[in-house]
């Protein structure tokens, strides 16, 4: 989903933010004052060294030979698409193994470490010293940083010497195959790509905002835009609201919201581009036989033609459907009145769907237009859709609820235009005609680095066909660039793709060169469907160093390091070292977990799940559900105050042969100041005033 | 001035009462302490196994802290991590890093005092010399240090800070008669130069030899406390020593004390103790040892 659409519904982190502060406040600036003015970096050093002695002189590096062995056996097990995918795994499987290596090292060191000293008595020796509690809990990150630093630094220059010298062999390879012309037609511009940039890339991306579907390529003097039928395309029309909003507009008595329940007006209009499976049955017959019956339901240019319909829901936030399918329209297809999209349609909204849609403090809402019936195109405007109102009795003039377009954001200003969503993401379907659908990906502040006369692009979709059709014909895309300011169109760039796998096609400069520009894509090839997401096409814009971009892949495994570190030794300030762990991995893991779980934690499916246990008794029904829901905001509210290692992405862009971006390092740089600097707090707090003589 | 700030350590109604989990009381392992060590004193902590000792240790360290009460040391409240810079510590067994040689854990400590590194390259040698670690275990791992040895650098940890008051947790257990004796002459040593030395231990005889005062704790309670002097002073019997008497000086002797009414008088040859005994030995069999330690039976 575009980002413009759901970048205001993020969890909010500003609980978790207000209560870092305060900790850090509270802990290390009122409590622990002396501590923090008595800090001495020169003792936190030397507790910091002992901790690296103890891990050198027990032998923890001696675990790096062992990762070492097992990413070159699984490297030569690996069975890689291509030449570009054996490095892409061997980068995956180095920065794995070291990610791996580091975190359990770090945990199992640092959460050991004090309970031990604790245990064996040691500490007495260092408490009874000038030393704070504080340096103890800095000298001992400091020292774990460093032990996790120096697995670091051996992983990375075997990953870097390894990965040179793999990429080496299969770029003479890659040169040999071309020269001798063993290429496929799918891989040749791909191949050519290797052969002149090599393998181990660290590619600057740009990313389009948006990614949308039509039927037609959007024409830019008008405001009408195309979604196919045969439901393989849908509109989108976001309404934000207050509650009030829907209090019926003569209601004076308990002013109830929805109370009327609401009605969707809306205006779209149609074409019909081929054949009706009506159609195609009538012409399929034997002579004599007559087709099934086809009634008009519109008159046009004086002749009565069947209508077409379209399908009304109400979506959250989330695009999940929001309400029950008999809550709008009675959960029927609403015929359309006209071609042209004149005359409107009521779609009326039930009361108990206006209060469900009111639930908790929702304020947006997409109403989702879909054409089901094959042979047409839908066409929707600005103006297509409005939200009603109506009064308590039928004289009073209802209250409009306008969309929510943005005037500042021409990618928000019009409905928003999608295909078939599926779990790989929207499908694009194929039509060898001179026109068809098309994928628009607007790019903005991206113009191309370099003079070349072409620029790069990379493209990864999947690809479904009817599952009938010949299997080895090859999906040909057709690739254009346009620039909405000057109105320049390049000349179309066709190549063939295969699924899943990353192709690299150029388009010229002209285009391009102001940075504000769209690619449209078509899929030429009848009945294959590209399954396309926003993330599936970028622009090339330089390249970087590949080393460089490794280094800052270890940099961000090792600020997480420091972040498990702090977690562990948190934790061992008032737990044995085992459950320390357990719940260091508890801490680390748990926002993710609740990440993972989302659509299980949304409101109503509570609901859902006392309905499918079959839970009659309303009593009972409700315990649960409020139970239920009680549980998942307090999840959802924990998880809020927990770490998102995601941050820590130190794979996913070096690995694709993306250089990392400024941003990442700055992600990961910010949770562990935001969640390390509290921990290390508490810890400091947990262990001042904790008797370390047992 | 008060007690407080003016003496080494000093205790008011210092008690320590440990819990279960569910905040009951345990152990009560000290009860209501009121003590002062005065500066440049050696104090002997006396008593039994679990009588308090250890604790009153641990709670003027900072270790543990005070169900009730107050411990003041070297006039700031016990467990102040700026104290620290005066204070040494050798605890009852050596609790330090077995994974480093006996010069880097000198230098570790001496890095928590923030000693410069030209300081300690002069000090750390000095130390192990005083404790009596030769060239070669200076540079072993102290895991493979033999019981005697962990008590020495134990010893030059606590003293690496040329510290004021020092607190030496059973000092001598793990030593031989040699290493105690050697202990107890640097503990009179340290008095010399003004150091005020807590001394706890069952060792009666060790304390005897060195401290000042003694104070003896039972069941958590202070027994007694005093001058070792007076405390063991056996008011009815006079004892006169002598260097050299000739027999027919020893028969006048008799003679004389027989007519002035002493009918009980014992004269033997005072022994020596089993301690002085053993060192002696030892030296006269040690080619080019050091005179000193040869003990008093000599």
């Amino acid at each position: 989903m575009s980002s413009h659409l759901l970048g205001d519904f993020e969890i909010s982190n500003f609980t978790g933010a207000i209560l870092g502060v305060v900790i850090v406040v509270g802990g290390l600036l009122i409590y622990g004052f002396r501590d923090l003015l008595r800090f001495s970096i020169t003792r936190a050093w030397a507790i910091s060294s002992v901790c690296w002695s103890e891990s050198i002189r027990r032998k923890v590096l001696w675990i790096t030979p062992l990762a070492i062995i097992g990413v070159i056996i699984v490297a030569q097990l690996q069975r890689p698409s291509d030449e570009q995918d054996a490095i892409r795994q061997t980068i995956k499987f180095c920065l794995f193994a070291t990610g791996l290596l580091i975190v359990i090292t770090t945990i199992i060191l640092a959460a050991t470490n004090l309970p031990k000293e604790i245990d064996t008595r040691v500490i007495y020796t260092v408490v009874t010293k000038p030393t704070t509690r504080l340096e103890i809990v800095i000298g001992k990150v400091l020292g774990f940083a460093r032990v996790s630093g120096a697995i670091l630094i051996i992983m990375g220059l075997f990953t870097g010497l390894y990965l040179h010298l793999r990429a080496s062999f299969l770029r003479d390879d890659i040169r040999q195959r071309l020269e001798a012309g063993l290429v496929n037609p799918t891989d040749l511009a791909s191949y050519q790509h290797y052969k002149d940039v090599g393998l181990l890339n660290a590619k600057t991306i740009e990313m389009p905002k948006q990614m949308e579907v039509f039927a037609r390529v959007p024409d830019p003097k008008s405001k009408v835009r195309w979604f196919s039928g045969n439901s393989e395309g849908e509109a989108l029309i976001p309404f934000e609201f207050k509650k009030e909003d829907f209090i019926a507009p003569d209601d004076n008595q308990d002013k109830t919201p929805g109370k009327t329940g609401a009605v969707a007006l809306i205006k779209i209009g149609w074409d019909q581009v081929g054949p009706t499976p009506e159609e195609q049955r009538a012409g399929k017959l034997p002579i004599g036989i007559a087709a099934p019956d086809t009634k008009p339901t519109t008159r046009i240019a004086g002749k009565l033609v069947r209508a077409p319909q379209v399908m009304v829901r109400v979506y959250d936030t989330n695009l999940n459907q929001l309400l029950p399918g008999n809550a709008v329209g009675n959960g029927k297809g609403v015929d359309l009145a006209d071609p042209a999209g004149i005359t409107p349609i009521p779609v009326y909204i039930t009361p108990q769907g206006i209060q469900q849609m009111l639930q908790g403090d929702r304020t947006k809402i997409f109403l989702n237009i879909i054409g089901p019936n094959k042979g047409y195109e839908y066409s929707i405007a600005p103006d297509s859709a409005v939200l009603l109102i109506p009064g308590m009795s039928e004289q009073t003039q209802p209250k409009v609820l306008q969309p929510a377009y943005s005037n500042n954001n021409p990618l928000a200003a019009m409905p928003f235009l999608r295909g078939r969503y599926g779990m790989g993401g929207e499908q694009l379907p194929g039509s060898s005609k001179e026109t068809g659908p098309v994928v628009v990906l607007p790019f903005s502040n991206a113009a191309p680095s370099g003079s070349g006369a072409q620029v790069s692009f990379q493209l990864r979709a999947g690809i479904e066909n009817s599952g009938d059709e010949d299997t080895e014909k090859l999906t040909q895309i057709e690739a254009v660039a346009y620039n909405p300011k000057s109105g320049e169109t390049s000349s179309p760039t066709k190549f063939y793709l295969e699924a899943n796998r990353q192709t690299i096609f150029q388009l010229p400069r002209g285009p391009l060169a102001d940075g504000q520009f769209e690619i449209r894509l078509r899929n030429l090839t009848d009945d294959h469907y590209l399954i396309l997401r926003p993330d599936s096409v970028s622009m090339i814009q330089s390249m970087e160093s590949f080393d460089f971009n490794l280094l800052k892949s270890l940099f961000i495994l090792w600020l997480m390091s420091i972040l498990v570190t702090v977690i562990a030794i948190f934790c061992s300030t008032w737990l044995s070292w085992p459950i320390a762990i357990v719940l260091t991995l508890v801490i680390l893991l748990g926002h993710w977990g609740v990440q993972q779980l989302s659509d299980t934690l949304q409101p109503g499916v509570g609901n859902s799940i006392a309905q499918d246990l079959g839970l009659q008794d309303p009593s009972k029904a409700k315990a649960f559900t409020s139970s239920y829901e009680a549980l998942s905001k307090g999840l959802v509210a924990v998880s809020t105050i927990l770490p998102d290692i995601s941050q820590f992405s130190a794979t996913e862009d070096i690995e694709k042969g993306v250089a990392i971006a400024p941003q990442r390092l700055f992600d990961a740089l910010t949770v562990l100041l935001g969640f390390g600097v509290p921990m290390l707090a508490l810890s400091y707090v947990f262990l001042r005033n904790k008797e370390v003589a047992p | 001035m008060t007690l407080a700030t003016d003496s080494a350590v000093h205790t008011e109604h210092l008690t320590k009462i440990y819990r279960d989990f569910w905040g009951r009381d345990k152990v009560r392992a000290l009860d209501d302490l009121n003590l002062t060590i005065h500066r440049g004193e050696v104090f002997g902590l006396l008593g039994p196994n679990g009588s308090g000792k250890s604790t009153t240790i641990k709670l003027l360290l900072g270790l543990i802290f005070a169900t009730r009460g107050t411990a003041h040391v070297l006039g700031q409240p016990a467990g102040s991590t700026t104290i620290n810079e005066k204070i040494g510590f050798l605890p009852e067994e050596s609790y330090l890093y077995r994974f480093l040689n006996g010069e880097e854990t000198l230098k570790f400590y001496g890095r928590l005092f923030k000693i410069p590194s030209k300081d300690l390259k002069r000090r750390v040698p000095e130390l192990l010399d005083v404790v009596g670690l030769d060239q070669k275990s200076r540079k072993r791992k102290l895991r493979e240090y033999s019981k005697g040895m962990a008590r020495r650098i134990g010893l030059a940890q606590a003293l690496i800070n040329n510290p004021d008051l020092i607190l030496l947790d059973e000092p001598t257990t793990g030593l031989d008669p040699i290493g105690t004796r050697e202990m107890k002459d640097l503990i009179l040593s340290l008095k010399e130069q003004g150091k005020t030395v807590l001394l706890c231990s069952h060792l009666l005889a060790d304390v005897q030899d060195v401290c000042d005062r003694i104070t003896i704790l039972f069941r958590g309670k202070m027994q007694t406390l005093g001058q070792v002097r007076d405390l063991l002073q056996v008011r009815d019997i006079t004892q006169i020593q002598t260097r050299g008497m000739t027999p027919q000086q020893l028969t006048e002797v008799q003679e004389f004390l027989r007519r002035t009414g002493v009918t009980d008088a014992t004269i033997t040859h005072p022994t020596t103790t089993l301690e002085d005994l053993f060192v002696r030995v030892v030296r006269e069999n040690t080619p080019g040892a050091d005179p000193r330690i040869a003990g008093n039976g000599q």
